[in-house]
């Protein structure tokens, strides 16, 4: 693997209602790769927006977003999705778990839409970033049987099965308390130490804060450190 | 690779969510299928047994009659086959088909001061049963057996007369030579042969009295064909025409041709009241559909972001409203079904209506026909009901921006 950033924005400028909200006035940002990037910044800051564009959810009305050696902003709706499908994992405030389908089950979807797998090499992928994130054993368990933390664990190992370049977690901890939250934080941490995957996310909680290696504040759309 | 079952069983998944809501829209769906695959099977036991009758009491495959006779408005006794005999035995040799000779004709009823025109109908009694079962449906009384003076009348007429046995009457009509004769008949059985035309309005008598009251000898109006399948009477008919040129021919499906516009109309009658339903439970079904896509939104901006193509995205939500139509369908073949082949069996029973005529030639009771065919239409009707009932929402779903589904909850 080369030494490119896995993301690098430039001058990101995105407007909302007709340009009367400014999200993000010329952010310019780079994340190398095994990153562990917190963004922090009250709320209204920009610090999802800035997750959407990065994660090619959204497009900026101005700036360039390379992600992985793409360029986002020249990507249509296909390309997008599938740069998404093979390079991002995404980590959600409300864990987003299907939930009708068990925790293996879960943390499957990802791979059922990558070609070449087969059900048993999903099935084993998935049973092992189970037990990787700590819920050996808790694998057929439905979401409503698992608490909240664990619920977030199974969504980190959702994120992770594929083996993405970037994983964003868009406040990830906002709905656990502090010691699952802590705890979340960790196991990232932890699992971008194991896998090498650059992990960004946001969060306005100045506990977690200390448990991350780089943090970019954003306030009113700019970076201020 | 993403497999076809992993989604069905996704889909199955989701829609017992919410168990009472699928199965109410299912339910509606199911009602609306299930009348469709017994009126259905009601209106093709109709025209079966209708053709039938029509073929076993009047019809039969093929007719054979003089030229001129069918073009005449009321046909009487201007063109007559003569030599019926003769005729009917080469008809015979030619065809390996069953044959009979008949004579019909207007004539004027008198029954204690009152008249009525009707139909007098002679059958040649020795040749009768093998093509028609007219003879066969005798309720009271005995069947003709060749004596001079004997009918037979239809039971509404009997009714409508108070014609009892061994009651007499006249028919009164111009002869063949054009001077008016009469016949003076006793009721010797009263006949109900489901057919309007044999129980309303006519009396059997043998064929020599026909004659007789036609002042004709060896002469009648019509040979009826019976082959081996009523699909050969286009073929019968060829091969007599060529052999036999200079007669008209009327096989049973033109003689039908009165009946059958009736019954398309009764049938796109019922067609649009299922239409309607239908629609009733696809509206059920939309709003399923469009409450699911409402309530799994962060869902499906979770999948989305993960990589679900919009494509895939739509198949998801369309598939859980193709199951539906699936189980309403199967609903629809198993209860459907299953009701339509037990009246196939016991019938409908029409004793109830018995003054009602249905202008059809069915019997005292109703058997609906159950056919594959009506059968897998209905199954695929609910299929395509239940997909496109759903495609709005699933078109919503998968058309909706990922970024405000995920932060807001909305589409």
């Amino acid at each position: 693997m080369n030494d490119l950033p896995v993301v690098h924005v430039e001058n990101v400028i995105k407007n909302y209602q007709g340009g009367k909200v400014r999200a993000l006035r010329g952010v310019t940002l780079e994340v190398p790769q095994h990153a562990f990037l917190a963004l922090a910044g009250p709320s209204g800051s920009g610090k999802t927006t800035l997750l959407n564009i990065i994660g090619a959810l959204d497009k900026p009305d101005e700036g360039s977003v390379i992600v992985a050696d793409h360029d986002v902003v020249k990507l249509n709706e296909q390309q997008r999705t599938r740069l998404r499908r093979e390079t991002i994992g995404f980590v959600f405030q409300t864990f987003n778990l299907v939930p009708v389908l068990t925790a293996v089950e879960n943390v499957e979807l990802p791979l059922e839409i990558i070609a070449g797998t087969t059900r048993d090499s999903r099935r084993k992928a998935a049973m092992d970033m189970l037990e990787r994130v700590g819920l050996k054993g808790m694998e057929h368990r439905f979401p409503n049987e698992l608490s909240g933390g664990q619920q977030q664990r199974v969504a980190v190992a959702r994120a992770l099965v594929k083996h993405p370049a970037l994983v964003l977690a868009d406040e990830p901890t906002a709905n656990l308390d502090g010691e699952s939250g802590s705890a979340i934080i960790d196991l990232m941490k932890q699992m971008r130490d194991q896998l090498g995957t650059a992990f960004i996310f946001s969060t306005h909680d100045p506990r977690l804060l200390e448990r991350t290696e780089s943090v970019i504040t954003l306030e009113d759309g700019c970076i201020r450190s | 690779m993403y497999t076809i079952l992993n989604a069905i069983r996704l889909a199955w998944r989701n829609l017992l969510r919410n168990r009472k809501r699928t199965l109410l829209s299912t339910s509606g769906l199911a009602v609306a299928l299930i009348i469709l695959v017994i009126t259905d099977g009601l209106f093709d036991g109709i025209i079966r047994q209708t053709f039938d009758n029509m073929i076993r009491e009047e019809q039969a495959h093929v007719r054979m009659f003089a030229k001129g006779y069918l073009e005449e408005d009321i046909p009487g006794l201007d063109y007559l086959l003569t030599n019926v005999d003769s005729l009917a035995q080469r008809v015979t040799e030619l065809s390996g088909a069953k044959t009979t000779v008949r004579m019909k004709m207007p004539a004027t009823f008198i029954s204690n001061g009152e008249e009525t025109l009707l139909t007098v109908r002679g059958l040649d009694l020795a040749t009768d049963q093998n093509v028609f079962r007219t003879l066969d449906h005798l309720v009271v009384g005995q069947n003709l057996d060749g004596r001079s003076g004997e009918a037979l009348v239809g039971r509404r007429l009997a009714k409508e007369f108070s014609l009892k046995l061994n009651d007499s009457f006249t028919v009164l009509r111009k002869s063949a030579p054009g001077a008016m004769n009469s016949l003076r008949l006793r009721v010797h059985g009263i006949i109900d042969t489901g057919h309007p035309d044999f129980d309303n309005n006519s009396v059997i008598i043998s064929l020599k009295d026909a004659q007789s009251l036609a002042l004709v000898k060896n002469a009648a109006t019509e040979i009826a064909i019976l082959g081996k399948r009523e699909t050969d009477a286009n073929r019968l008919r060829k091969t007599l025409r060529t052999e036999m040129p200079g007669y008209d021919w009327e096989t049973w499906e033109e003689g039908a041709e009165d009946f059958m516009p009736m019954m398309r109309m009764k049938r796109a009658g019922s067609a649009i009241f299922i239409i309607i339903l239908a629609l009733v439970a696809m509206v059920a079904i939309t709003n399923t559909m469009t409450m699911a896509v409402h309530e799994r939104t962060r869902e499906i901006g979770s999948l989305r972001a993960m990589g679900y193509s919009i494509r895939r995205i739509l198949w998801m939500f369309l598939l859980e409203g193709l199951l539906i139509g699936f189980m309403a369908g199967a609903a629809a073949v198993i209860v459907g079904g299953g009701v339509t082949l037990w009246l196939s069996k016991v019938g409908i029973s029409l004793a109830a209506y018995d003054d009602i005529d249905f202008g059809m030639a069915i019997s005292k009771a109703m058997y609906p026909a159950l056919t594959l065919g009506n059968i897998l239409a209905t199954f695929v009707f609910g299929i395509i009901i239940g997909g496109l009932a759903s495609w709005q929402a699933a078109w919503r779903a998968a058309h909706g921006q990922v970024v405000r589904a995920l932060r807001e909850g909305m589409l």
